[in-house]
């Protein structure tokens, strides 16, 4: 198991190595200079020649390469074109409420998808599994550009109960978190459904049934567990694209995450924070992904991981 | 095996209840009443609350160069020697009055009694610390350049009066000297100032958070002391979030943030009882630009065709909502320096055709689907500007041009448009006041890199004309130099003129005193009360 997770650490090498590459060629292939950007219509071109060496932008490419994998090295993401902060810094500001959002996503997500996906699946094709589907294509098919703003003219202007934007309190959470979270409650519940359509009619739960088990724990305990393998796997994946990808959410409610940081960056052709950025939610998949695997062992103990 | 396995159980169990646990206690955190203090729409009284589309870039006045960073700085943070009035004629502001002996030398006399907000007093030797620094290489402002070889040496005569001598005559100089004056005590003594700015205006700097930046009043301030006691801006980059915290009035102020389809909704209701919308011309200008080296437009025949062929006014009576003036060049009406009376392609799809004829470009099949010619238009993506573009490649289909709109990511276009890859497009100059700006557009020599010229316009008259206007003092033989480039830019069309936008603040009703600046900047923020 040690071996399993140093020999997984080994590659994360690797691939963080061939992320760093690739973003690094494709931010400098994309036509768009930072320092036009950064220095707008004011300047003369002398200016825009020192401030191209000072950024060291006038170097080979391959030269910025190397001294951009030195710093990486020696744990230096480099410093923000703009706010000439460390990038390190700039990330590490954004990156609780990231986490924030995320949770909250998910929490809201389980919250709907579970009893969905298992009310549906015990009682197929019946009422309530019909309208879970219907309720998982709205989900899925409602933009959250469209679902942030109802939430809010709803729960802050009509009932007046939460706040509209920013982040703060729980109270700031709850909005985003539902604005995000529905689209993959929607994913979930028919995850679990199908999912736990197939085990339940595996022998060693009518064993179950057999023996005498009360049908709330052989529902629980003997099938959900073996139901939740590929949930879990979809939650791992969601984990990156919820850190990353949350940006229209984050856009709506004001929300300082990693995504609009990552855009902005892009934006502005915010080359060392463009790759930091990108770098630091790499290095996040990959390590949940690890996770997730982590925890196939956890949850089904014929899973060995060698 | 058995002892594993029951490890395991435990240590599931435990998993499960901790979970259960910290389940629970979100739970109970969402069905609980919110709590005190975190309603926002319970503002104190004397806060000023403005909402702002995106964050600034920096405040550090030496690097701020959008235009958030520079109506935070040059307003409410630092002062500048002198302002731009609400007529856009220079007025005195640090400096109290100024005289030019000759042509090359301006002596400015500097208020008394100005204390940067740590107390320090306020002093020529600030103001030579500001320009010098600005200069000096490892700064590496971007304001460099707009002194580098005009000011030739900054002398202080006494505590209270400053000469500077420039290279040779300046006509746009006291515009660019509207910079914040540094505070020198702390940039020299190695403070930090990034994180103080400390300076010596009517507002001192609190916080900055990607959401929000807090300013409070400095009650010390050297004219009367601000109105309201707390100034804070919401950087809320959703337009309908915009709208929605209007709605339930945790904004007082918004400044160009809305759009017109937003905009009338203050017309009556609750919106209206709660804020006043405050309309007047503005000065920034929207414009159509040819790429005058391209093989097609560099002919006048065929760009005056095109503006022939575009309804303006239909687009700012519809597209608009009349939230716009037509423009007839660079400088809006509210400049002194605007010539009324200049060439003004007027909508004449007729007159249209018989240039294209002209032109070469014939009809190919009277009323067929078939088009007279191609023309290339790159715009940036942003939504109104494309919105706009494609009403205009309507329009030109009309006369039978067909209009290839491409539109691009904002870094990509920019490049496109720098670099003369381009036939047509569509841009908009933001804050230009000075008429000097006519050198940097269309002088020869500002081809970029080097300038904006990006059109690549080239006329030798134009040329001179601009090379006067920038070393002739004489406000009045000025004016009639930059009339007569009004005159023939507007005739050889390098620019199709649009319009002017209005600058539209929606205020709430309980702030009083706010007055609209023609440059949509914070000027009257130091006057503002809130009841």
């Amino acid at each position: 198991m040690l071996l399993y997770i140093i020999r997984r650490l080994l590659l994360l090498i690797f691939v963080l190595f061939g992320v760093v590459t690739l973003v690094f060629m494709l931010i400098h292939m994309i036509p768009g200079d930072p320092v036009d950007i950064m220095l707008g219509d004011h300047a003369i071109a002398a200016d825009r020649k020192l401030l191209t060496e000072n950024l060291g932008l006038n170097q080979p490419i391959h030269l910025q390469y190397a001294s951009y994998m030195a710093g990486i090295l020696r744990g230096n993401l480099g410093i923000s074109i703009h706010s000439k902060r460390p990038v390190t810094d700039e990330i590490l500001e954004r990156f609780p409420a990231s986490v924030e959002l995320m949770f909250g996503a998910m929490v809201v997500a389980l919250i709907m998808a579970l009893p969905l996906g298992i009310i549906s699946a015990l009682k197929p094709y019946g009422i309530i599994d019909n309208s879970s589907m219907l309720i998982s294509f709205l989900g899925i098919s409602i933009p959250n550009f469209w679902l942030g703003p109802l939430l809010i003219i709803l729960f802050s202007i009509q009932l007046d109960w939460l706040p509209i934007n920013e982040r703060g309190g729980i109270e700031h959470l709850i909005l985003p978190s539902i604005t995000l979270g529905t689209a993959m409650a929607a994913m979930l519940s028919r995850m679990i459904r199908a999912s736990l359509l197939e085990v339940l009619n595996e022998e060693y739960v009518r064993n179950a049934r057999a023996k005498g088990l009360p049908e709330r724990k052989v529902i629980l305990k003997h099938a959900l567990r073996n139901a939740l393998i590929p949930v879990i796997t979809i939650i791992g994946l969601q984990v990156g694209v919820l850190l990353s990808g949350a940006i229209i959410t984050e856009a709506i409610f004001d929300w300082p995450g990693l995504g609009s940081l990552l855009l902005d960056a892009i934006y502005s052709r915010n080359y060392p924070l463009v790759q930091g950025c990108i770098l630091f939610i790499a290095t996040i998949y990959v390590l949940v992904n690890l996770l997730t695997d982590l925890t196939y062992a956890w949850v089904d103990p014929r899973v060995r991981l060698e | 095996m058995t002892y594993k396995r029951h490890l395991k159980t435990a240590l599931t169990r435990y998993v499960c209840q901790r979970t259960g646990i910290i389940a629970l206690f979100l739970i109970a955190n969402l069905l609980l009443p919110p709590g005190p203090g975190w309603g926002e729409g319970a503002a104190y009284a004397a806060e000023f609350r403005v909402g702002l589309e995106n964050a600034p870039k920096t405040l550090d006045p030496r690097y701020a160069t959008d235009a958030y960073g520079m109506r935070i700085t040059q307003h409410l943070i630092f002062d500048t020697l002198v302002t731009l009035g609400y007529d856009l004629q220079i007025e005195p502001s640090l400096a109290t009055r100024w005289e030019t002996p000759d042509d090359t030398t301006y002596i400015f006399h500097l208020k008394d009694g100005v204390t940067f907000h740590d107390g320090t007093p306020f002093t020529a030797e600030d103001v030579k610390f500001t320009f010098e620094h600005l200069m000096d290489e490892t700064t590496k402002s971007p304001f460099a350049g707009t002194y580098k070889g005009k000011i030739s040496r900054i002398e202080v005569l006494d505590p209270k009066t400053i000469k500077f001598v420039l290279t040779q005559p300046v006509a746009s100089f006291l515009t660019s000297i509207i910079l914040p004056v540094l505070p020198r005590h702390i940039i020299e003594g190695g403070q930090d100032f990034p994180t103080t700015l400390i300076g010596t205006g009517p507002f001192k700097f609190v916080s900055q958070s990607p959401t929000d930046l807090r300013f409070e009043a400095n009650k010390k301030y050297w004219e009367d002391p601000p109105g309201c006691d707390r100034i804070i801006f919401k950087v809320v980059k959703d337009e309908n979030t915009r709208f929605l915290k209007m709605k339930k009035e945790e904004i007082d102020l918004l400044v160009n943030a809305l759009s017109s389809d937003k905009i009338k909704f203050f017309a009556s209701g609750a919106l209206h009882k709660a804020y006043q919308v405050i309309e007047e011309p503005g000065i920034s200008y929207n414009y159509l630009a040819f790429n005058m080296a391209d093989e097609k437009m560099k002919d006048n025949t065929l760009r005056q065709a095109i503006a022939h062929g575009i309804d303006v006014d239909e687009i700012i009576k519809y597209k608009l909502a009349g939230h716009a003036i037509r423009a007839r060049g660079l400088l809006s009406p509210v400049n002194w320096f605007s010539e009324p009376d200049v060439p003004v392609m007027v909508y004449d799809p007729e007159k249209a055709r018989q240039l294209l004829d002209k032109a070469g470009y014939k009809d190919p099949d009277g009323d067929g689907p078939r088009t007279r010619l191609t023309v290339e238009m790159k715009t940036s993506n942003n939504a109104e500007i494309t919105a706009i573009a494609r009403i205009i490649q309507a329009q030109l289909l009309k006369i039978g041009i067909h209009m290839d709109l491409k539109s691009y990511e904002w870094g990509t276009f920019y490049g496109d448009i720098k670099s003369g890859n381009f036939q047509m497009t569509s841009m908009r100059w933001v804050g230009v006041t000075e008429p000097d700006f006519y050198y940097d557009l269309f002088h020869s020599s500002q081809v970029p890199p080097a300038g904006r010229n990006r059109g690549r316009y080239i006329n030798a008259r134009v040329d001179d004309l601009v090379q006067q206007g920038r070393v002739t003092l004489d406000p009045d033989a000025r004016k009639r130099i930059y009339s007569k480039i009004q005159t023939i830019v507007a005739g050889e069309l390098p620019y199709i003129s649009l319009w002017h936008l209005n600058n539209v603040s929606v205020v709430h009703r309980r702030v009083k005193n706010y007055r609209q600046h023609p440059m949509a900047g914070f000027f009257s923020f130091k006057d503002i009360r809130v009841e």
